[in-house]
Order: C-alpha cells, then structure tokens, then sequence
C-alpha cells in the first residue's frame, strides 16, 4: 500500500497551515465588517444627537428672540460642551468622597446653565434644564462611539483577533445603550415625560390625591414637598420640580423634611429598576432600601439619614429596560405606576403607626411631569 | 433612527440577493437538465451544491424580508376630573402630565392631560 511520500507530507502541512491562517483571516475580515457596521451606526446616532441640540437649543433662542448673538459661536460652545469631561475625585484616600462627588456635581451643574442662560437670558429653566439633558445624552453618545472606534482601530492595528471579538461580544450591549440614549434625544426635545419619569409621576398622583396646592412648597433648589394626610398619618410627598427635565435634590429635600417634621416613621422611595430579559415592562417589585441609581451620592445621604434617625426604609420598584427608561414613557408602564401607587398606600397602612409622618420619595427625571 | 440606519444597510443587500438567488437558480435549472439528458454524475455534485447555494441565498433574502424596523408615534389623554370623560390625540411635544387641558365639552368641567405616552408600529424592511 503507497503511503504516500514525505514531500506530500510537506506539502499537506503546508496546505494544512495556509488554511488555518486563511481561516484567521476570514474571521477577522467578518468582525472588521460588522463592527465597522455598528461604528456607522453609532456615528449616524451621535451626529443625529448633536444636531437636534444644536436645533432644540437655537428654536430656543429664535422663540425667546435674542437679537445680536452670534450662533456660529453658541454652536462652536455647545461643541466644545459635548466634548466636556468631569473628572471624578481621587479615592486613594476615599473618607469624605460622597460630599466632593456632590460638590463637583452641584458646582457643574449650576456652571453649565448658567453658561446656557448667558446665551438667552429670558429662557425658562425646563427649556435650559431640557438643554442640558440633551447635551448629556449627546456627550453619552459621543463618549460610546469614540471608545468604541478605539477600540476596534487598535484591534486593526495589530490585527488582534482577541481584541476584536472580544468588542463584538459587547457590541449587543452598546447597541441598546445606544437605542436608549437615540430614545432620549427624542423625549428631551420634544419635552415629553420618559420611562424613568415613573417615580415623579407616582409621586405627582399622591399629591394630586392627597395634597393641597398651598401645602406645595420648594424649599431646596428644583425639588417639591407636599404635605398631605392619608389615613391619619402626615404624608411628605418629594419630588424634582417638573417640568423640566431635572431629577432634583431628593436627600437634600428629606433632610428638611426630618428637620421641620422632627422625626419621621419611614421612608419610601419609588423608582424605575431594569428588567431583566423575560420580566414584564410595568412588573412592580417591592424591597427595602433606598431605591435611587445614579452615582451613588443621594442613596449614600438618604441612607446616612436614615441610620441616624433609625427609620426603616421601603422600595417600590417598577421593572423597564434600559430602552425604556430613557425614551418616551411606553402605555405599559401607566399600569406599573397605578400598582406603585397601590403598594404605597399599603405600606402606608400596614408598616407605619397611626399620626406617623412618612415620606415618599418619587425618584427619577421629571421632565414633562407637572408639578 | 439607529434601527432606519440598519434597514438602510441592510436594504442594499436586497438587489444582490435577489440576482445571486435567481442566477443560482437559472444555473441550478441548467445543470438539472444537463443531468437528465447526458446522465453524467458530475452534474448531479454540481447541481446538489448549487441547490444548497440557493437554500442558502433564498434563506437570507426571506430574513431580510421578515426584517420589521419600528415606527414610534407619541400620543396623549385628557381626561375631566369631573365626569372621566376621555379624549385621545396625537403628543407634538410639549405636552406636560396633570397640567389643565382646557373644559370638558360634555360637563365643562377642568380636562387634564392623564396620559403621554409612545405607541409603537412595525414598518416592512422595503417600505
């Protein structure tokens, strides 16, 4: 029997080895096509962003008509302020980090509307605050593309196969990030209420119910207390002020609360929580803790409050994808706020004494809620 | 938006789909015959891998096909306090949740804005 010669066993390695090299190639030919795929996708997203702000922000101007400002140069700063970076504190040494954190964020923010307000002085603060959001998804949006695009030129540029599937392994992720913060853009320009708003609308239905208009006061900048009285215990309804699209200074509001109440019997924070792939949109969960994302700075002051004054703490949870909370509200999600609505009432009954004074926190953006 | 862009990307796949399926086809076609009529085994090979070239080819273009992009539009209900009477329309933007919303045309009573809302429809790859 012919086993063939050792030049034909050469010749099949060699064949053998070209093939897996090719293979090689193939696969990263096909990653570089469809990641160059999302990254123009991404562009699309983010160029479509910036310019609807330049729009919102210039039909702002032209509306409140400010004569003699230079809009090459409004555009040239809203640019510059997409391109803005904040750069957290040091945590080598992490006592007392919460309140730089707070500082930093508070300090930006009345920076940044007050730089806005300069172009248009007689501009209301939900059209700045509106603005405002609009850069921060822009600035999100541009963030996403520029890592991204690093990320696949340096895996080009090394032909790395690992690092190229590695970022089209993430790329599901991103591309829903990124269809929420596209969903942003579009509630935020129109001014419309979003998934997140669910809190604040909780929140603006109990005062509705239980709260008189002259009990409606804003003692800390852009968030409301109401006082109400439900079932003969004194209710503190909080929440950002609407409509504009803020989320408020909740920890700084119930630190008023307990200070002017003297005490309070609970706290029950309301908010929108992400579902996970197979739960319902509008499904409500309930907990305990302080239910508020974000960086961590409110829940950290809530949470101190709380332990200093040993008050228990309740969470009412409404389930929405990451899509969800940042675009317009879906008519889902109305039937997940009536069930919020429900459970806070029964916790109200049940889990704090009569003549008790509670708070309830409606947690998230108010854009497009009234009061 | 994100999901037109990936229509738009994958819409331009469409024509080269449809001509690869009906070229594959026409050839497929040619080899069948060549089979029947010179009985030569090498043509049923070919025609067999053409066939699944075809499958292939006919595969995409029916999931190219299904593709559904969505289509959102925003819509409203005022509601009166008084007698529950509901009214339902399109959202332009700036509409904002519990403010007044004019007078009940059936009791005269404070119409508020109860719902804002966004409502989805599915829209056919081509249009």
């Amino acid at each position: 029997m012919n086993q063939g010669s050792f030049i034909d066993a050469i010749v099949w390695f060699i064949m053998l080895t070209i093939l897996f090299y090719l293979n090689r190639e193939i696969e990263i030919m096909r990653l570089v096509g469809e990641i160059e795929g999302y990254l123009r996708l991404y562009k699309a997203v983010r160029d479509k962003a910036l310019a609807t702000t330049l729009a919102d922000f210039k039909s702002v101007i032209s509306k409140k008509g400010v004569e003699g400002i230079d809009i090459k140069l409004v555009e040239k700063r809203i640019k510059d302020l997409v391109e803005l970076v904040f750069i957290s504190p040091t945590d080598l040494d992490p006592f007392g980090i919460v309140r730089k954190i707070k500082h930093l964020l508070l300090t930006s923010e009345k920076t940044l509307k007050k730089e806005l307000k300069s172009f248009v002085p007689s501009a209301s603060d939900a059209e700045i605050e509106n603005t405002l959001n609009l850069l921060e998804a822009t600035r999100a949006l541009n963030f996403i593309y520029k890592v991204v695009n690093h990320i696949y030129m340096i895996g080009r540029k090394f032909k790395s196969l690992w690092i190229l599937m590695q970022l089209d392994a993430q790329l599901p992720f991103i591309t829903e990030e990124v269809r929420a913060l596209e969903g942003a853009i579009e509630a935020f320009s129109k001014g419309l209420p979003v998934g997140d708003s669910v809190g604040p609308i909780v929140a603006a239905s109990l005062i509705r119910k239980y709260c008189k208009q002259e009990e409606i006061i804003e003692e800390v900048e852009n968030t409301i207390i109401a006082k109400g009285v439900f079932k003969n215990r004194i209710i503190y309804v909080i929440k950002a002020k609407g409509p504009g699209g803020t989320v408020g200074h909740l920890d700084d509001a119930l630190e008023w609360v307990i200070n002017n109440a003297g005490r309070v019997d609970a706290i029950i924070t309301v908010d929108a929580a992400l579902k996970l792939e197979g739960e319902e949109t509008g499904s409500v969960a309930e907990g305990f803790g302080v239910a508020i994302g974000g960086i961590g700075v409110e829940k950290f002051n809530i949470e101190e409050l709380a332990t200093k004054h040993n008050v228990p703490l309740y969470a009412v949870l409404i389930k929405m994808s990451e899509e969800e909370a940042l675009s317009v509200i879906d008519e889902k999600l109305y039937e997940g706020i009536e069930k919020a609505i429900a459970n806070v009432e029964r916790f109200i009954k049940t889990r704090t004494p009569e003549n008790g004074i509670i708070a309830i926190i409606g947690v998230g953006n108010t854009i497009g809620v009234a009061p | 938006m994100s999901e037109e862009v990936l229509a738009r990307m994958r819409r331009k796949f469409f024509p080269l789909y449809l001509i690869g399926l009906l070229a594959s086809l026409i050839f497929l076609a040619h080899l069948v015959l060549n089979y029947i009529y010179t009985g030569k085994e090498q043509y049923l090979t070919l025609s067999m891998l053409t066939g699944l070239f075809s499958a292939y080819l006919a595969y995409s273009l029916a999931k190219l096909l299904r593709t559904k992009i969505p289509i959102y539009s925003y819509r409203k209900v005022v509601r009166c306090t008084q007698c529950g009477y509901e009214e339902e329309a399109e959202a332009k933007g700036g509409e904002i949740l519990f403010e007044n919303a004019g007078s009940c045309p059936k009791c005269g009573g404070e119409m508020i804005v109860q719902k804002i809302y966004r409502k989805k429809q599915l829209k056919g790859i081509l249009g």
